[in-house]
């Protein structure tokens, strides 16, 4: 239903486990039940995701 | 069906006759016609009076008696002994006494009655003295086609002085009522207008106002004696029952005397109270008075640094929401020659003159500017369901001036609602303190709340009202004490806090403050903060050096028509009684919480409009959050 709560363990501290309310969809922009919000998501996990995000591309460029 | 409220307004129109001092009078009977009397119970009487002074010299006024009767029923009189010393000037009074016990004990159980209310001075002559019911009662819904209501239609004021000669305010202010009101088979019980202001008095000539629609002759009031020199604060009720409906009017107005009593803003508002077949009707007229927040202290100095006062109205009806005649009201206090320009929304301003000369203020100045196509300024907002925001600004354009009181007399059309239209949006008033004595302390109210019989219940706007007489400059608050575990914990909270708000002379002066940030403004949830608003409290209001009295204005719907609803899954317990915290997505703000059962939570919700987001924290291994929905 519209408001559906998918429980998770978020971690320690603030730590935030996304995941797709019960019945819902992950995918961004997909559905109003979307359960991701960017700005919930701390600035040090974003930037550990662009680290991630450039060795990809530098494997990927030197393969 | 269900158990709703009403508020409907009687009036006793003003008297054409000037009156000794410690002299009875009392006004003709007027039929009271409330057609809800299914498990009718009277909630609120309210009877209002007020004079004006008829004295050539500073009399100080030291008794007001008002009386009520019903029926065959003997009057009911209740005489305040209390001496207001004069300051040197004429002035005016106006009171509230509580009749709701004689309601009780003597309307009976038809579907009207007559009405006599009577009123005596001591030691001061009077004029142009009047009255009005303010009747707040619950009905049973079921079985009763025909209702009655009480609707206001604001006329907006002129920028500038009346003169000796009649001229129209504006044109063609007066609406087709026929045209105007869409309830079905419609009877009009009293049609009248409330003309308030300051008379502006600058000179001792006394002086009459006249009024009149159309092409009529003047209908002049009784005289106003001026031989001390005072801008009075002025009410007439004319009451018009032999207006033609089914056309527009011309609203003109003149004074007798431009110096005299000049009454530069003169506000005026059309009330109709009408019978309508609620069977057959499919569209309704939705009125609702609410208070608007106006910063304290004197009105912005300028367009830059103007004043602002903004509030939210929700509005839930079904069908198309169209907006109406409808107005903001403005009282204040002026010191000598002021203008005050207003705007709301996408309004440019309209620049009143409100004094036009160096008076003596008795009380307050008023001044109504519409927000509809009819303004002068062209419509400053338009409306839709769900949440509308109303900006009022206003400042001065010359000398200092106080604004102490704002309010939006606010109409709009919509269809029915399949309860019914006693679920939509509607006012009521409830008695909290009746007027009392002149003395140097504060008046405490017994044990208030109001009685709102539906189990779901959205408070739009929640005001405390007062009238206050006083005779030095004015501090007035109004407070109401808090219990524990509501907002601060046990003791007084504020309602309305206005300092240094008048001159110095004996005046009327008018308070409607919202107090929706006070108390919780829906049934299914209230924030620590807030205190619970039908839990009954004692009310203070802060009268030193005036007569005051209070009541609640609360404007309120039981639409709830919509769920926010779903499933919690991956809980580690049964998954019942899980808290389930509900929020707004665009401020965060927690507006309510609901509990599981097995994983499964529904609320009834009184909005579709306004997304939100539920949240869930089982233990600190088990937390989630919905996305952002609309209850549907």
């Amino acid at each position: 239903m519209a408001f559906d709560v998918s429980l998770r363990d978020p971690g320690t501290g603030f730590d935030i486990a996304l995941a797709a309310a019960a019945g819902g969809d992950a995918t961004p922009g997909a559905s109003f039940s979307l359960p991701f919000n960017p700005l919930d998501v701390p600035a040090a996990d974003l930037d550990a995701i662009d680290d991630e995000l450039a060795a990809l591309l530098t494997t990927l460029v030197l393969a | 069906m269900a158990l709703r409220t009403k508020t409907v307004e009687y009036p006793f129109p003003t008297n054409a006759a000037p009156l000794a001092a410690a002299t009875r009078l009392d006004f003709a009977a007027v039929t009271v016609y409330l057609p809800e009397n299914s498990s009718r119970t009277f909630r609120s009487v309210i009877v209002e009076v007020y004079a004006r002074d008829g004295a050539t010299t500073a009399t100080s006024m030291t008794s007001y008696l008002i009386g009520v009767k019903l029926g065959a029923a003997a009057f009911s009189d209740a005489t305040q002994t209390t001496t207001m010393t004069n300051t040197g000037e004429n002035q005016a009074w106006m009171f509230r006494r509580d009749v709701t016990s004689y309601f009780t004990s003597n309307y009976g159980s038809g579907t009207s009655q007559t009405c006599q209310v009577g009123i005596q001075f001591g030691a001061s002559a009077t004029s142009n003295q009047h009255a009005k019911l303010i009747i707040t009662y619950e009905w049973d819904d079921a079985s009763q086609d025909t209702r009655v209501k009480t609707v206001r239609i604001p006329l907006e004021s002129n920028t500038g002085a009346l003169t000796t000669s009649l001229v129209e305010r504006g044109t063609n202010q007066v609406p087709d009522l026929d045209a105007l009101l869409p309830e079905a088979s419609k009877t009009y019980r009293q049609v009248w207008f409330e003309v308030e202001g300051s008379e502006c008095t600058n000179g001792t000539t006394d002086s009459s106002l006249g009024l009149a629609l159309d092409a009529e002759a003047s209908d002049d009031d009784a005289v106003h004696e001026n031989a001390l020199n005072s801008a009075v604060y002025y009410r007439r009720l004319w009451v018009r029952n032999d207006m033609d409906t089914s056309v527009a009017h011309a609203f003109l107005a003149k004074t007798s005397n431009a110096t005299s009593a000049p009454y530069c803003s003169l506000a005026v508002t059309l009330c109709v109270t009408y019978e309508y077949d609620h069977s057959t009707t499919t569209s309704v007229m939705n009125s609702l008075v609410l208070a608007m927040p106006v910063p304290r202290g004197h009105a912005g100095p300028s367009s830059t640094n103007k004043s602002r006062a903004q509030r939210t109205v929700c509005i839930e009806e079904p069908g198309t929401i169209t907006l109406a005649q409808s107005a903001v009201r403005l009282y204040g206090n002026a010191f000598t020659t002021a203008n005050l320009s207003i705007l709301v929304g996408s309004q440019t301003a309209r620049t009143y003159t409100v004094y036009a000369g160096n008076y003596v203020g008795c009380g307050d100045y008023c001044v109504q500017h519409r927000v509809d196509s009819g303004s002068a300024q062209g419509a400053a907002l338009t409306l839709a369901r769900g949440e509308n925001t109303v900006t009022l600004d206003f400042y001065r354009a010359t000398n200092p001036l106080n604004v102490g009181a704002a309010y939006l007399i606010l109409n709009y059309t919509s269809d029915v609602h399949a309860d019914g239209d006693a679920v939509h949006n509607h006012t009521t008033w409830w008695s909290i303190l009746g007027s009392q004595t002149f003395s140097t302390t504060d008046d405490l109210s017994s044990a208030f709340a109001p009685n709102i019989p539906e189990t779901n219940w959205y408070a739009t706007g929640i005001g405390v009202e007062a009238i206050t007489v006083s005779n030095a400059p004015g501090s007035f608050a109004a407070q109401a004490v808090a219990a524990s575990g509501e907002a601060a914990g046990a003791g007084l909270a504020t309602l309305v806090a206005q300092v240094g708000y008048n001159d110095f002379e004996l005046g009327v002066s008018r308070f409607f403050e919202p107090c929706s940030d006070v108390f919780q403004q829906c049934s299914l949830y209230r924030p620590p903060e807030a205190m619970a608003l039908e839990t009954t409290r004692v009310y203070k209001a802060g009268s030193q050096f005036m007569v005051a009295n209070l009541a609640m204005v609360l404007t309120y719907h039981s639409i709830f028509d919509w769920a926010v609803a779903g499933d919690v899954t991956g809980y580690g317990g049964t998954g019942t009684g899980l808290t389930v915290d509900i929020h707004r997505a665009d401020t965060g703000v927690k507006v309510g919480e609901t509990t599981t059962t097995a994983g499964a939570f529904s609320t009834v919700w009184p909005d579709d409009t306004v997304e939100l987001y539920c949240v869930v924290r089982e233990d600190d291994t088990h937390v989630g959050r919905s996305g952002n929905e609309v209850p549907a």
